[in-house]
């Protein structure tokens, strides 16, 4: 076939009329794109006109990066008009590790957090049933404001202080919703009024360590309830056992005796004096109680310094109660914020007994893994692990063989190793882990993020060894 | 009944895409958890769908039958790309609850059906107006769709709460084919019921001569 022909012919005439049709439809769409383009500034202008019904935006604010969150993060903050703060947030945890992106419109009162105005959603990923939230769901959000405002947050879980708000069968996506709504109140509580989140430098030591013997301490978002054994001093029958709960702003909440050391069993002697420490304790934060213990010093030996007014004749357990009340929000931040591996750390048992520290940690979900591990992990005085055992495996479902079968090894692996060759095996220096790309892959091949749930814990227990013994 | 009312009739029950030919299956089951979605979905495609008639055929005589295929899904895809922008800038809503279904319609088999049996061989009016009366068939079938899910499964009727309590299942893909599979045994039943009806006063029609009134 000559060159003519081919001109000639079928193919380049049917050649010729699609390049045409194409270059015409590319001509056409660019002429509607022009007209047509929508920007982000007007996406965003109707996402806000769709929340601020009778407000609108007053200017943009740059994002605080100082602030901690612990379950999500915010992308986007904006002032309205009449004070209130619009905040786009992303929460996690949700299905197959996944996130829900929210808008939330936070109302501000008197310079302080006053509710929530307007929960909207704005998009996820991974969560396949977010069809199941309709708008009522979402308007629940903004009926507890004045829950809300004294500083309760919303949760999955029927506990205390906590507004539940979970659709049965989607448990994990309303996490996610939860996650994103509690980041923006976190966050503009933090970053706005100055409460919480804001990091503190890491202290080199716990305080009061050495008056403790055993602390259980679960941290949820920013709140620590501990279960704090004080050992016994002077002439005090016992070791007394204390519930404490410290909120956001770093003051006592809840103050419950829950054995009492003062005397023997039927003595009502000194443990009648013990039932005003409560009222006396709730809503006073470090500073206060230490003001109370009338010392510095953060091994108390001596009680002669002790507030003698408290209760009178009972100094000694008054002094233990304060010692308690003291570890609890002296060491809040640490809880919250500082310890090495924290964030990624949702509850720790810590038992410290001489130089041996046994820990139960409940490491946070991450990647694709199921659920929470639970991992109970003993570190001997040459601050080596001597035990490891998983108690709670949330690779895969119950049932499920295929990654909890490959977790079998990681206590053999992880037994006799300092925190140095844990680390070692994460592939990295960071303090909270979310990248599991640096983990070690040779370690159980196919479960990567569940061995890094391991690593996590064990460089907890490791990490913070020194601090838990004082 | 004359040419452009067969057309119509076709489109709308005869042919409906979705009752009868059952095509476009995919935004019919995942779109109809509400009418307004149905109506939206449906009004897009009738949209497209009488453009792309149109435009194919005007361009019958000029496409050669070799590559009629890729212009046909050059021209389409252009016009679902240009709904597309309009829907994003003066409807948002209804862009954002059609997400992934509406660059979809590209592919939908009714549009490019109807492009490849009737646009491509028929005068540019008969094409737009077989273009508009599928569309129409399509929306019909989505909003009562719609709105059996929507009342069942939300309790709602175009967004307003009628009743106090809903039927979750109506809601879930399950539920689709479930209200789906009902209405077409109900749509076939009418029509094949219309049907033997017109057959019958035919067959009398035709019997009348030979059986004269006394």
């Amino acid at each position: 076939m000559t060159v003519k022909q081919f001109l000639k012919g079928n193919a380049f005439k049917s050649l010729v009329v699609l390049l045409i049709i194409v270059i015409l439809c590319g001509g056409v769409l660019s002429v509607c794109n022009h007209f047509l383009f929508v920007s982000d500034e007007e996406r965003n202008l109707r996402a806000y006109s769709k929340l601020l019904t009778d407000d609108s935006v007053k200017e943009e604010l740059a994002i605080d990066q100082t602030v901690s969150l612990s379950d999500g993060s915010v992308n986007k903050v904006c002032l309205t008009e009449k004070g209130n703060y619009l905040v786009q947030a992303t929460g996690t945890g949700g299905y197959k590790g996944g996130t829900v992106t929210l808008w939330v419109l936070v109302n501000c009162e008197d310079g302080a957090l006053a509710g929530i105005g307007k929960v909207q959603y704005e998009s996820n990923t991974a969560q396949t049933l977010m069809a199941n939230f309709n708008a009522s769901y979402y308007e629940e959000f903004t009926k507890h404001n004045d829950e809300i405002a004294s500083g309760a947050l919303f949760g999955i879980e029927e506990e205390e202080g906590v507004i539940e708000t979970v659709v049965t069968g989607t448990t994990k996506s309303s996490n996610a919703i939860v996650n994103a709504v509690n980041a923006a109140i976190d966050y503009v509580n933090a970053a706005i009024f100055g409460q919480g989140g804001t990091p503190v430098t890491p202290s080199d030591s716990l305080l009061y360590t050495k008056n403790i013997k055993s602390v259980t301490a679960t941290v949820s978002r920013k709140k620590v309830d501990y279960s704090i054994e004080v050992k016994q001093i002077g002439n005090v029958h016992d070791n007394f056992v204390i519930d404490i709960s410290v909120d956001k702003d770093a003051r006592i909440s809840a103050f419950e005796i829950k054995t009492n050391g003062s005397s023997v069993v039927g003595d009502t002697k000194y443990a009648d004096k013990m039932a005003d420490m409560a009222n006396l304790l709730v809503g006073k934060n470090y500073e206060e109680i230490k003001a109370l213990l009338g010392t510095d010093a953060v091994e108390i030996t001596d009680t002669s310094s002790t507030d003698a007014s408290l209760t009178t004749g009972a100094t000694e357990s008054n002094t233990m109660c304060l010692i308690a009340a003291a570890y609890a929000t002296g060491n809040y931040d640490w809880y919250v914020n500082s310890g090495a591996y924290t964030k990624n750390v949702k509850s720790v048992t810590a038992t410290v007994s001489r130089k041996k520290v046994d820990y139960s940690i409940e490491v946070k979900q991450i990647g694709n893994v199921h659920d929470n591990f639970v991992i109970d992990i003993s570190v001997d005085k040459d601050a080596k692990i001597s035990a490891f055992e998983i108690k709670t495996n949330g690779s895969s479902v119950v049932g499920d063989t295929k990654y909890a079968d490959k977790m079998a090894d990681m206590a053999n692996l992880l037994v006799g190793k300092t925190y140095e060759e844990i680390k070692a095996l994460l592939g990295t220096d960071a303090l909270e882990i979310t990248d599991i790309s640096s983990t070690d892959a040779s370690l159980t091949t196919g479960a990567t993020e569940s061995n890094t749930m391991c690593l996590i814990a064990a460089a907890y227990a490791t990490a913070n060894y020194a601090t838990f013994i004082g | 009944m004359n040419k452009y009312a067969k057309i119509t009739f076709n489109g709308l029950i005869q042919n409906n895409p979705t009752f009868k030919l059952m095509l476009g299956m995919c935004a019919t089951l995942a779109l109809t958890t509400s009418a307004m979605n149905g109506v939206g979905m449906g009004l897009t495609v009738t949209i497209i769908l009488t453009l792309s008639n149109t435009i194919i055929s005007l361009l019958r005589k000029v496409i050669p039958g070799s590559v009629r295929i890729p212009a046909f899904v050059v021209i389409i895809a252009t016009l679902v790309t240009i709904v597309r922008m309009v829907l994003d800038k003066f409807i948002p809503d209804l862009y954002e609850a059609m997400g992934v279904f509406l660059p979809l319609i590209v592919v939908n088999c009714i549009i490019l059906g109807r492009a490849e049996a009737f646009a491509s061989k028929n005068p540019v009016f008969d094409s737009a107006l077989d273009g508009l009366a599928t569309g129409l068939g399509f929306t019909l079938a989505l909003t009562i769709l719609g709105i059996i899910r929507e009342f069942l499964g939300k309790g709602s009727l175009f967004g307003i709460q009628i009743m106090p309590f809903s039927i979750g299942f109506f809601s879930s893909a399950a539920g689709a084919f479930f209200v789906y599979g009902i209405c077409i045994a109900i749509f076939t039943a009418i029509v094949n019921a219309v049907s033997l009806k017109q057959k019958r006063r035919k067959a009398l029609n035709f019997a009348a001569p030979f059986f004269p009134r006394r």
